[in-house]
């Protein structure tokens, strides 16, 4: 099965007629292959059609025919989706005639021009990119702060594209420091845009606001192109996946895009970074979506654990093209985070039945969020949210909420007995 | 369904099955009242979906739709795409799924208990943890429920023998549970029944192919085989049908074959196909032309490679004389050949990737299923309807696939007769040929099993077994919520 980040845009659906018809209700979507575990977030939610891609290919068919209305119902429906993109993987395997990711995109983007969409969840994050160009509230001034003194210059190979998430989030800011350890180690020639860093445009892209996704993809491969860095790596793969497949509608994107695991498994490869330590624990390997069924990264990660003495990898049965999403994706952390953060429970708890002590997660400031959320409660989110969002009413109300659900929440669940570790932090921790 | 008595119907069965699995929002509902074949016929709706969790709950909810006669429409995956599990008469449609255990596999008895939302790959998965296998369908899509299938009146294609289940658990319209075979007598359940006809009448046969008219069968004891150590895939060539089906005859005589299905020219390129080439007709011409007209692959099990070599050299001399040849493949086209057999995979849905169709089957012995084939070439040619691949050759015949259902005695012949649901030409002429087909099949003998057919084949059928089937649903079902005119047009 290729890579399924690689799908056709659209602006509406009726382009897609042809496809809408496609569906033979076959429910590939639905389960695992080979295996028949369930594969699909909301559709194992929500329990009814409707939340599977069987399900929504048909609500698509229907709109098309003019049978449904547009509506919030439906706007609940294909929102209510985590992007995931196994549905599309094993569509493409079973039938392989339509892209069931081209109808669910083409959906959102229609819904936002039809004013069905964001859905207020969204709502706070999309005019925070619009007048920050970040997702976090955070004026322009307040970028760069996290990594200082590394602006890019031109004898420089590498751009470190820190991303929003780690450049902001406190849960997962020490994944950039441990990047830049690992660029050092290695005595790569690296800079950051600093202060100049905009957002990749994966916030607004994942839930169908096209144009403020153009404009940042444009303004972004300008400021790159006039880089003279060969490669741009990043640690978040909805940056390396929007810069790879996205960006480039847009325009040619000269640099070369790595996730950290793949740049970190050539420098190991090159012998330009070395373990020096071991660690020794029962692990297992979550593959983030974004990083590896939409761009096909599944080794990479793996061949860094392989190089750690001690380490042992215990694989779980949803993984590489099969991963389950962990919940977070499509928006659905923003707008429905106790899913989300259930969904991920049920990820962590599957890495523990296969007697693994940690789940290793390649680098994903949304996975390991939503992990964290899954194992501590909404304390990360708090702390996240407190600080950035404190001067909207939305997000007042939101706070009020987390906190809220952040005891409930810890009570009903049970103790999910298992260690996060993300990668790259791994990774510089062993390294010398 | 007039607002307030679709309010108080919907409330009392989220008091059953709680809130989060009712609805009654059209946008919830659609998904189930369509499917493949649909989009060429009228559709209807229904008026609410419910997923109970437990037996209990369907229990109360058959007590429910009783009371307030409410027609009640059985469904677990939904992948019949023949119409058979769509509503015709409103109502809910009642999704089974959420019972998704295999709550047994016993190895001494070689069964295995399962719930509506099982599915044939997930019995097969586990069922080879324990060197098991049941056998299912050959050409099928393997994401289908295996009690979906037995009550449809599928569930085995290109078996040695189609009565694959034991015995099964029904709760009755009237709310009342009863299983059949040797589990009929009450406490017995509890041990794995061991027998269809234990307590005289095969009652287990009357809930096969009810379509659920009768009950909603909510367990299913179905065989498994042994996996030996040599599961073997073999695959011979014919140029000729008519060769092909007295090949075929002459290995399933033998009686050494697990599994055997057949498939012409056309059905083999668009299964093992790569989806890369599908929008390249030059080059899928070309990759057509490497099968033969007929392929029938066919599954052999053995202790040892002698073994192996004994069944083959049989095969083999077997279809020589008709001309048959074994033949092979290579990469991934022969790996989507192997893995027709794999029962958790999805390769076997590929034959429905071309267009939307109606899987046009038959029932006959093999003698009469070139005759068959020929009146569907006629009746083509009449209304002019034109069938292509992705080559956009067009088609002398159509696609199709048979297999032995019952032994000799009755292949199962599916050729598919595809539609493109955008063009209304030819969805009024997919329509015109479903009604003449109908026709001419009966009028040539054939038998069927799907619920479309049997809906016009009421009038030709005996009286005695009208008689029979009106009187048990009568009995059954006095107030006729289960399926209404799911199989017949009144009941």
């Amino acid at each position: 099965m290729e890579e399924v980040g690689n799908y056709g845009h659209y602006s509406n659906l009726e382009e897609l007629q042809d496809k809408v018809y496609k569906c033979v209700k076959c429910g590939a979507c639905r389960v695992a292959l080979r295996q028949s575990l369930p594969s699909c977030p909301s559709g194992t939610k929500f329990g009814f059609d409707s939340y599977y891609a069987l399900g929504r290919m048909e609500l698509a068919r229907s709109l098309v025919e003019g049978e449904l209305e547009w509506s919030e119902k439906i706007a609940t429906r294909f929102y209510r989706c985590t992007m995931c993109g196994t549905c599309d993987a094993h569509c493409s395997y079973a039938l392989g005639v339509f892209r069931p990711l081209e109808i669910l995109m083409t959906v959102r983007r229609e819904l936002v021009k039809r004013g069905l969409g964001p859905l207020p969840g969204h709502r706070p994050v999309v005019d925070s990119m619009r007048e920050y160009k970040n997702p976090f509230l955070q004026p322009a001034g307040k970028r760069g702060k996290l990594i200082k003194g590394k602006k890019v210059a031109p004898d420089k190979e590498v751009l470190f594209f820190v991303g929003c998430a780690f450049e902001f989030d406190p849960t997962s800011q020490f994944i950039a420091k441990a990047t830049a350890g690992i660029l050092d180690k290695a005595k790569v020639k690296w800079g950051t845009l600093e202060d100049e860093e905009i957002c990749c445009g994966a916030p607004v892209f994942d839930i169908g606001c096209e144009d403020a996704f153009a404009a940042l993809a444009q303004e972004n491969l300008a400021k790159i192109n006039a880089l003279n860095v060969k490669t741009i790596v990043t640690s978040c793969p909805g940056c390396s996946h929007i810069m790879k497949l996205q960006w480039t509608r847009y325009g040619e994107l000269r640099p070369k895009v790595m996730h950290i695991s793949e740049f970190a498994s050539q420098l190991l490869r090159e012998k330009r970074l070395s373990v020096t330590k071991e660690f020794k624990k029962k692990v297992t390997l979550h593959d983030p979506c974004w990083l590896g069924r939409y761009t096909g990264t599944f080794e990479e990660p793996r061949d860094i654990l392989r190089a750690i003495p001690g380490i042992e990898l215990v694989e779980m049965e949803r993984i590489r093209q099969e991963g389950y999403c962990c919940g977070a994706g499509g928006g659905a952390m923003i707008a429905f985070p106790e899913w989300a953060a259930e969904n991920a429970a049920s990820r962590l708890e599957e890495g523990l039945s296969v007697g693994a002590e940690a789940m290793v997660i390649p680098s994903c400031p949304e996975c390991y969020l939503n992990f964290d959320i899954a194992l501590h409660g909404y304390a990360g989110a708090v702390k996240l949210f407190q600080q950035v969002w404190e001067k909207t009413p939305v997000a007042m109300r939101f706070l009020g909420v987390a906190g809220k659900l952040a005891s409930p929440f810890l009570k009903r669940r049970k103790k999910i007995d298992i260690e996060l570790i993300d990668e790259t932090q791994l990774l510089d921790q062993v390294t010398g | 369904m007039e607002e307030k008595r679709k309010g108080e119907i919907f409330k009392g069965l989220a008091k059953i099955v709680g809130d989060d699995y009712v609805s009654m929002d059209r946008e919830d509902i659609l998904p189930y009242t369509r499917d493949e074949v649909s989009q060429a016929l009228k559709v209807y709706d229904a008026d609410f979906v419910v997923m109970p969790g437990s037996v209990e709950e369907i229990q109360e909810i058959m007590r429910f739709a009783n009371q307030y006669k409410v027609p009640v429409y059985p469904y677990a995956f939904g992948v019949s795409i023949s119409s058979a599990a769509v509503p015709r008469r409103g109502g809910m449609m009642l999704v089974t799924r959420r019972l998704d255990k295999i709550l047994e596999i016993n190895e001494e008895t070689m069964t295995a208990t399962v719930e509506p939302g099982v599915t044939w790959s997930k019995l097969y998965h586990e069922a080879k943890k324990c060197r098991l296998e049941p056998l299912g369908l050959g050409g099928g899509p393997h994401s289908g429920s295996l009690v979906g299938n037995f009550v449809l009146g599928g569930g085995n294609t290109g078996g040695i023998d189609m009565n694959e289940e034991v015995a099964c658990e029904v709760v009755l319209p009237n709310g009342e549970i009863m299983w059949t075979g040797s589990a009929g007598m009450k406490g017995l359940e509890k041990l794995n029944p061991w027998c269809r006809v234990a307590w005289g009448m095969n009652l287990t046969g009357l809930f096969h192919g009810s379509m659920g008219m009768l009950g909603i069968v909510t367990k299913v004891i179905r065989r498994l085989y042994p996996l030996r150590d040599f599961e073997e895939r073999l695959q011979i060539g014919f140029d000729e049908f008519e060769h092909c089906l007295n090949g075929t005859k002459e290995f399933v005589k033998l009686g050494i074959c697990k599994q055997v299905y057949g498939l012409n020219r056309p059905q083999a390129a668009m299964i093992a196909a790569d989806s890369e080439i599908l929008g390249k007709p030059k080059e899928y011409e070309k990759f057509e032309e490497t099968f033969p007209a007929f392929l029938v692959v066919c599954k052999i099990s053995c202790y040892s490679q002698a073994q192996v070599d004994v069944y083959k050299g049989l095969i083999e001399a077997a279809a020589k004389p008709y001309g048959g040849r074994f033949v092979q493949y290579e990469g991934n086209t022969q790996a989507a050949l192997n893995e027709l057999w794999d029962g958790s995979s999805m390769v076997s849905i590929r034959y429905m990737r071309h267009n939307p169709h109606l899987m046009c089957f038959a029932m006959l012995p093999p003698s009469m299923l070139p005759g068959l084939r020929e009146i569907t070439k006629k009746i083509l040619n009449q209304l002019d309807y034109k069938l292509t691949t992705f080559s956009g050759k067009e088609l002398e015949y159509p696609r199709c696939w048979f297999s032995p259902w019952e032994r000799n005695e009755s292949y199962l012949f599916e050729q598919e007769i595809e539609f493109n649901p955008a063009d209304k030409e030819s969805v009024e002429k997919f329509r015109k040929f479903m009604g003449i087909h109908y026709d001419e099949s009966f009028k040539y003998g054939s038998a069927q099993i799907a619920a479309a057919f049997l809906r016009r084949a009421e009038p030709l059928m005996w009286p005695g077994y009208m008689r029979i089937i009106r009187t048990l649903k009568k009995e059954l079902d006095p107030n006729g919520i289960m399926s209404p005119a799911q199989v017949f047009k009144d009941i």
